[in-house]
């Protein structure tokens, strides 16, 4: 199932061990088969907590240096095998041997560990690490998934981030928790995902259509959130993260335990919360910006003769207020807001949360059970439930505020049902990986009737039943992979037309799927290649097909176009990663994306003149669009102490047919980081990172669609981080770290924040993050 | 396989939960703060027997149908006394929407204005909130001596501050709030 050299050159080039006196600990032996004591040629050898591992040799011989003393869990896989998890306290040197099993069915504590599958694929995938996890804690996930190249945001104001991946945001990316498709109501520009990073113990984003067995819309890419693994072993650890930041006086609190036992049985708990007041610019206050929120996520997992059972339930409660100024009437308040350098309402910092403000609380239930079976053959079946529920509260007329002017409730079921096969493809060596199976889903959006005001959206019932089968084959440094799906959806639409009478449109969508790549991996990843195409379908959503109404964010009117055809798209992606040795490390990647009937909302040629006054009002159209683009990382270590980064990404949005630009499309960025760092006795990774980010302005806008505002100039914005993990002993550990974000305190405004109209971005912040972990 | 059985049971039931919790909508959602119908009341301070009546209207609410608008036709010179009603004439009997802004005075505020400057001139409050502060259901104006066209504009707000510098006069400028009502009324002068 895994190549052998994925492990080859994994350790993390920034936080690259040094030769510190403590951390010099070797680890050897070999992997042998635990009946017959055969050698287990080219296995690997993975250590959990530090990232790192190492492929054995062709007999079956392995070796891990520059470890420090502590307790480590080691993932030990074959191909052939079932991978296994053990955990060993490591104080000096050692020499050990591993054993793995062969015979699924006969094993007690068979362990499924995170699949790393995915570092081999056909398709660029970029992980955000745990050490960089730790370094971010507290932000949300548009933020977070923002420091990958190619990923970027689009905001409303501080608090609403949405991930846009190669250009593409909203549902045309699919964000996977848990094994879970989060289903949200991510049609709205201002409505961020309803996840808590915290929660993750990995965060991955594909950049391609993604793993097809969640869904066939991922036109832009994936982000695969997954939780803490349940390692069914004996350990207790405990986290606990205090993050205090000056701007907007915010704190951010979260804590987790996990524990597994003898019995193949473990669970976790993890609790987040947060609360911050008003944010400010170098010059003014956001009056208005506060967030609170609330999160919760636990799970366990059984293993059973075979059966691997788990459940997972999360909970995302957030109350976000809006920026006050940047609520807009009709066109004339539109006009004066813009016309003002300054937001026109501000006031002194509060924590208060005024309207307007969104309340939002998502659940995510799942149950997941896995049945290992003779010859390497899996079956897997999730089921999981999902309720979102959306409240957005206006400033309105006779005492009416504190009814939401939007509360709906979308509840969605999904089972998901999978078939593994692995096993070996003519020769020793190579193998092929097939998985097949099928996703159901029901969707139904519910607004609630209380809140006086027409919907933004209609209450709808959607159906929809996916068939996919993927193919991988792993040859020597070969690994070529193919994938197709097939979904059909039903969408029944309940909605009211202006004479109040009840229309029941009905839709019913065939949409295609497919993936065909090769990964190539030679002379021990010095050069590494990537080349995926695949062919991507959605259907409009409920707000492209029907919305009608009020946005007050942007003060526009916007009509949904019922007669919206599936968008098609295809997706040509290729990557090519070059290393030498611990030095030097490049990775470029080129996209081409087109996508054919693109949904997109075009200005009318007329403002709508209504009783409170003219509204510009847009319409949901389609094209045909086609977006280029590379990004490029280059990472060095010229000395031990010493990391440099520089990533860049360039995009380039077009309206084919009418041959414009597209709207919306990030700009191209350029970003340098250098990292000093050092290991002493007892504080471990002291590091110091300054890293300084360039935004260019957006030339390429559309000519076709003039802007309220001229677009914003290109920003600069310093960022520098100091951070080090301090053990008190091997299983208590700190990890401490200051970092200063947009240190010059510069006011800008970013062309994908939809409050440039009326408000500079932050201005300076210090975030301070204290992190206790205990491990045993 | 035995798991089979227990699995369609599962799918059995996740099938009965997706159609029985969810019911159909079945009565639209009656919006409460749609205002459909301005009213405009003239009666000219020199003859006040005759009332004028003009009426702004958009009976099928935000977007659809544009609104009707009458003109206003005034004489030059003349000083006119002014009324305004609001209304959601979407049911019958209409609903006044004037009583609820008079019951939550201090909320609202109204302000007008000629286009061009000058056209009208001298705007007056006749009414004031339960602070004593201008409300504007009734106003007063003076029009220009010489004939011309242009415009009366009538601004509603709520949640305003009535506190802040030349509000009280009726300059809009520094008022702040949401805006309810913003019409223009085409104005004819005639000589």
């Amino acid at each position: 199932m895994l190549h052998k050299w994925i492990f080859i050159g994994l350790v993390n080039l920034v936080g690259k061990t040094s030769i510190a006196e403590d951390c010099t600990l070797k680890i050897s032996g070999r992997i042998l088969d635990r009946h017959d004591k055969s050698i287990l040629d080219y296995a690997t050898v993975f250590i959990q907590e530090l990232d790192k591992g190492n492929a054995a040799d062709s007999n079956g011989y392995f070796e891990l240096t520059d470890i420090c003393p502590g307790t480590y869990h080691f993932i030990v896989e074959h191909i052939g095998c079932t991978p296994d998890t053990l955990k060993l306290l490591l104080t000096k040197s050692i020499n050990r041997d591993f054993y793995l099993e062969h015979h699924t069915e006969e094993l007690e504590e068979v362990i499924a560990t995170a699949k790393k599958e995915d570092k081999e694929s056909s398709q660029t995938i970029s992980e955000i690490n745990k050490k960089s996890l730790t370094y971010l804690e507290g932000k949300d996930l548009g933020n977070i998934l923002s420091t990958i190249s190619g990923v970027n945001q689009l905001k409303t104001g501080s608090n609403i981030n949405k991930p846009i991946i190669h250009g593409l945001y909203g549902d045309r990316i699919a964000i996977i928790s848990s094994g879970v498709k989060l289903e949200t109501q991510d049609w709205g520009s201002e409505h961020a995902p309803e996840v808590d990073p915290f929660a993750s113990a990995t965060i991955k984003v594909i950049k391609g259509v993604g793993n097809l067995e969640y869904g066939s819309d991922a036109m832009g890419g994936m982000v695969i959130m997954e939780p803490p693994v349940l390692q069914k072993s004996k350990h207790f650890n405990v986290g606990i993260s205090l993050i205090e930041q000056s701007n907007g006086r915010g704190t951010t609190t979260s804590a987790k335990i996990e524990q597994g036992f003898k019995k193949p049985i473990a669970y976790f708990i993890q609790g987040t919360y947060k609360r911050i007041g008003d944010q400010q610019t170098p010059k003014y206050n956001l009056t208005n910006t506060g967030i609170q929120e609330g999160n919760l996520s636990t799970g366990i997992g059984i293993m059973l003769k075979g059966w691997d059972i788990s459940a997972y339930y999360a909970l995302y409660h957030q109350e976000l207020a809006i920026l006050r100024s940047a609520h807009i009437g009709n066109l004339t308040d539109l006009q004066n807001a813009i016309s003002s350098d300054r937001p026109l309402i501000v006031n002194p910092f509060s924590y208060n949360l005024d309207n307007p403000k969104q309340q939002v609380e998502h659940h995510l239930g799942k149950l997941h059970i896995s049945k290992y079976l003779k010859n390497q053959q899996q079956l897997h079946l999730t089921y999981s439930i999902q309720v979102n529920n959306r409240k957005e509260y206006d400033i309105r007329r006779g005492g009416r505020s504190n009814i939401p002017a939007l509360d709906m409730q979308l509840s969605s079921n999904t089972l998901l049902g999978t078939y593994e096969h692995l096993k070996p493809f003519v020769k020793k060596n190579s193998t092929l990986e097939t998985k097949v199976g099928f996703n159901f889903l029901s969707k139904h959006n519910a607004n609630n009737p209380q809140t006086g005001i027409r919907p933004l959206i209609p209450d709808y019932h959607q159906y929809q039943l996916g068939i996919f089968a993927m193919e991988k084959l792993s040859v020597k440094e070969f690994l070529i992979e193919a994938g197709i799906r097939y979904d059909y959806t039903h969408f029944q639409v309940y909605r009211f037309d202006r004479q109040n009478n009840l229309l029941q449109p009905k839709y019913n969508f065939h949409t295609y799927a497919g993936s065909f790549g090769f990964n190539w991996a030679a002379k021990e990843n010095i050069i590494q290649t990537q080349s995926n195409i695949s062919i991507s379908a959605r259907f409009p959503n409920a707000s492209e097909l029907f919305s009608e109404g009020l946005h007050h964010g942007i003060a526009a009117l916007e009509f949904g176009n019922a007669n919206l055809k599936p968008e098609s798209g295809v997706k040509w992606i290729n990557t090519i990663t070059l290393k030498h040795q611990a030095y030097i490390e490049a990775e470029a990647t080129f996209y081409v994306s087109k996508i054919y009937n693109f949904i997109y909302l075009a200005p009318l040629p007329e403002p709508i003149l209504t009783i409170r006054g003219a509204f510009p009002a847009f319409q949901y159209y389609q094209t045909n669009a086609r977006l280029i683009g590379l990004d490029l990382t280059l990472k060095s270590n010229p000395v031990q102490f010493l990391s440099l980064l520089l990533k860049s990404s360039i995009l380039r949005g077009r309206n084919t047919t009418v041959n414009d630009n597209l709207i919306y499309m990030p700009s191209n960025r350029i970003s340098a980081a250098a990292d000093i760092h050092h290991d002493f006795k007892r504080i471990k990774k002291l590091f110091l990172n300054v890293q300084l980010d360039h935004i260019f302005r957006q030339n390429h806008t559309p000519t076709g669609i003039t802007d309220y505002k001229e677009v914003p100039k290109a920003y600069t914005t310093l960022n520098t981080t100091i951070g080090f993990e301090y053990a008190i002993t091997p299983k208590h550990q700190f990890t401490f770290s200051i970092c200063g974000e947009n240190i010059t305190n510069s006011s800008y405004r970013d062309y994908l924040d939809r409050f440039r109209y009326y408000a500079d971005a932050l201005g300076w912040n210090l975030t301070a993050r204290i992190k206790y972990t205990f491990n045993n | 396989m035995k798991p089979s059985i227990a699995l369609r049971l599962l799918y059995c039931i996740t099938i009965l939960f997706f159609t029985r919790c969810q019911k159909l909508p079945k009565t639209p959602i009656s919006e409460q703060e749609l205002i459909t119908t301005l009213k405009l009341t003239l009666t000219d301070t020199a003859a006040p027997l005759i009332q004028y009546t003009y009426v702004f209207s958009d009976i099928d609410g935000v977007g659809g149908l544009a609104p009707a608008i009458d003109s206003v036709y005034l004489l030059s010179g003349s000083v006119y006394h002014a009324s305004l009603l609001l209304l959601d004439e979407r049911n019958y009997p209409a609903d006044t929407t004037t009583l609820e802004i008079n019951e939550l005075s201090t909320e609202h505020q109204f302000f007008y204005q000629g286009i061009p400057t000058g056209l009208l001139s001298d705007f007056n409050y006749l009414d004031t909130d339960s602070n004593l502060q201008p409300l504007g259901n009734n106003f007063s104006f003076r029009v220009s001596t010489s004939p011309g066209n242009g415009y009366l504009s009538i601004i509603l707000r709520h949640l305003l501050d009535k506190n802040a510098p030349n509000v009280a006069t009726g300059n809009i400028t520094n008022a702040g709030g949401e805006t309810d009502i913003e019409v223009e009324f085409p104005v004819r002068i005639l000589p």
